[in-house]
């Protein structure tokens, strides 16, 4: 899978409600469901499709303008933890 | 069937209309086309904007009510849409709500997975009924439904296939003991097996008697919806049965009906993909048409639901057999109970030896359901007689 063709969607096998702005996720094989809030949640939402992670990065642009370094940093951390947690996966689908 | 007289449905709920309060009946019916978008506010208002929070007592009360009714979904949703002005405390309290309700709804959507890959590797088919398949083919967004059990709807020729695979894999336990060796696959509604996790009820049919004794078996496994909950695509009842059988819980499925149960009704009433067409027929095929008016009676008299269409129209012309308003007497009247809902069964059944085969099979349990009812034969039949006498139970 080429880096541009990798996007990121909501995994599959997760369970989920909406709940305001947030966002409570049941992982596959958890114990215990996730909450999630703020830019998680609203990366959830996003992800009603599987999405490249600069156009994540777009998505949360406007909000932080002045240092679009850290902003692709603090996305990749998320994602990351996020996967970690089999909340997210990768897929090379579009 | 019995040649019957044709008369109006008594006051089977008379309390009815005050089974919600003015705030929860509004909550109930939040966001249905044609109805208030404010909680506290007169019908012509429709924003809360400026409007003053509820006092505490207020507040306490309607969040109980709608807790016990199962829709703080549509609470979260009045109160993020400004429908309803609340304090961050109370608004705090009504996302820990809705939270909470989330929370078990995804619990028991991961037994559904469990139980379907279960009943899957047994060879069963499967059927979601109410709960997940309401939330997921009835509403815009499933978070607005919550439910506290699982119902699934078998093949009878497979329902004991289905349950003992359920005890074996999953250490479910059967709730009661079959009434009679027989009984479940022939003329129960449902056995219930309970788990950790939830209760599973496995359904046969969508009620128990009279009215189930036209229902087509095959109709119901027949052009069926689906959804998809983490991957897996699940079959539900097409919109015209689901229509029917959301219409037999609101209407019989308790004394006080629930107010998500009522909703159910609206909800797929007023925003469903059915036929109105194909739902007259089916209910005339399953000689149900007096349970649809009735769902639509409570439904009006308990919600206020604004329902004015044709098909409600035809609901409100007809006029209820006197062995329909007995029907549903069994149910939801002050006499109801299983020995009401036998009595009432009889006619619904064609011929004399089908039926006393259904009064052998209710009036003669076998041992082990008497020993559970702590009770003799004799008891037994003492008490369903009390109780279609209208004599209350020792």
């Amino acid at each position: 899978m080429t880096v541009d063709a990798a996007r990121w969607q909501r995994h599959p096998h997760a369970l989920w409600r909406r709940s305001s702005d947030r966002v409570l996720v049941l992982p596959d094989g958890a114990d215990d469901a996730l909450l999630l809030d703020g830019a998680a949640a609203i990366l959830w939402l996003l992800l009603d499709r599987p999405v490249t992670f600069d156009e994540i990065v777009a998505c949360f642009a406007p909000d932080a303008a002045n240092d679009t370094h850290d902003l692709h940093a603090d996305v990749r951390e998320l994602c990351r933890e996020l996967e970690q947690a089999n909340v997210l996966t990768l897929t090379g689908q579009p | 069937m019995s040649p019957s007289r044709a008369r109006a449905v008594p006051e089977l709920d008379p309390a009815g209309s005050t089974v919600l309060s003015q705030h929860a009946r509004r909550v109930a019916t939040y966001g249905l086309p044609g109805h208030p978008a404010d909680i506290v506010g007169g019908a012509a208002a429709t924003s809360a904007a400026g409007s003053t929070p509820l006092s505490a007592a207020e507040f306490d009360a309607l969040l109980a009510e709608v807790t016990h009714h199962r829709i703080p979904g549509l609470l979260m949703a009045a109160v993020d849409d400004g429908g309803l002005a609340v304090t961050p405390a109370q608004r705090d309290r009504v996302a820990a709500a809705h939270l909470d309700a989330c929370s078990e709804v995804l619990g028991l959507e991961r037994l559904l997975l469990q139980t379907a890959e279960v009943l899957d590797t047994a060879g069963v088919r499967v059927v979601v009924l109410k709960g997940p398949a309401h939330a997921h083919l009835c509403y815009p967004d499933p978070s607005l439904r919550h439910f506290g059990d699982i119902d699934l709807l078998v093949p009878s020729a497979q329902l004991a296939t289905a349950r003992a695979a359920l005890e074996h894999a999953l250490g479910m336990t059967r709730q009661d003991p079959e009434l009679r060796r027989g009984f479940d696959a022939r003329y129960g509604k449902s056995i219930t097996l309970k788990a950790p996790a939830g209760d599973i009820d496995l359904h046969r049919t969508l009620v128990f008697g009279t009215f189930a004794f036209a229902i087509d078996e095959a109709v119901l496994f027949r052009d069926t919806s689906s959804f998809t909950l983490a991957g897996r695509r699940f079959e539900a009842l097409c919109p015209e049965a689901r229509l029917l059988h959301i219409a037999y819980h609101a209407g019989l499925g308790d004394r006080r009906p629930r107010g998500s149960s009522l909703r159910d009704l609206a909800q797929q009433w007023l925003t469903g993909d059915h036929d109105p067409a194909a739902v007259r027929e089916l209910a005339v095929q399953w000689r149900s048409e007096a349970v649809l008016a009735h769902g639509l009676t409570r439904l009006r008299r308990t919600l206020d639901a604004r329902i004015e269409d044709g098909l409600a129209s035809w609901c409100d012309r007809r006029v209820t057999r006197s062995y329909e308003a007995r029907a549903i007497a069994s149910y939801v009247g002050p006499n109801h109970g299983h020995a009401a809902k036998v009595r009432a069964s009889l006619p619904f059944i064609d011929g004399p030896i089908a039926r006393l085969r259904f009064l052998a099979s209710n009036l003669l349990p076998g041992h082990g359901y008497l020993a559970r009812q702590v009770a003799s034969r004799r008891q037994w039949l003492s008490r369903g007689w009390r109780s279609i006498r209208g004599r209350k139970d020792g």
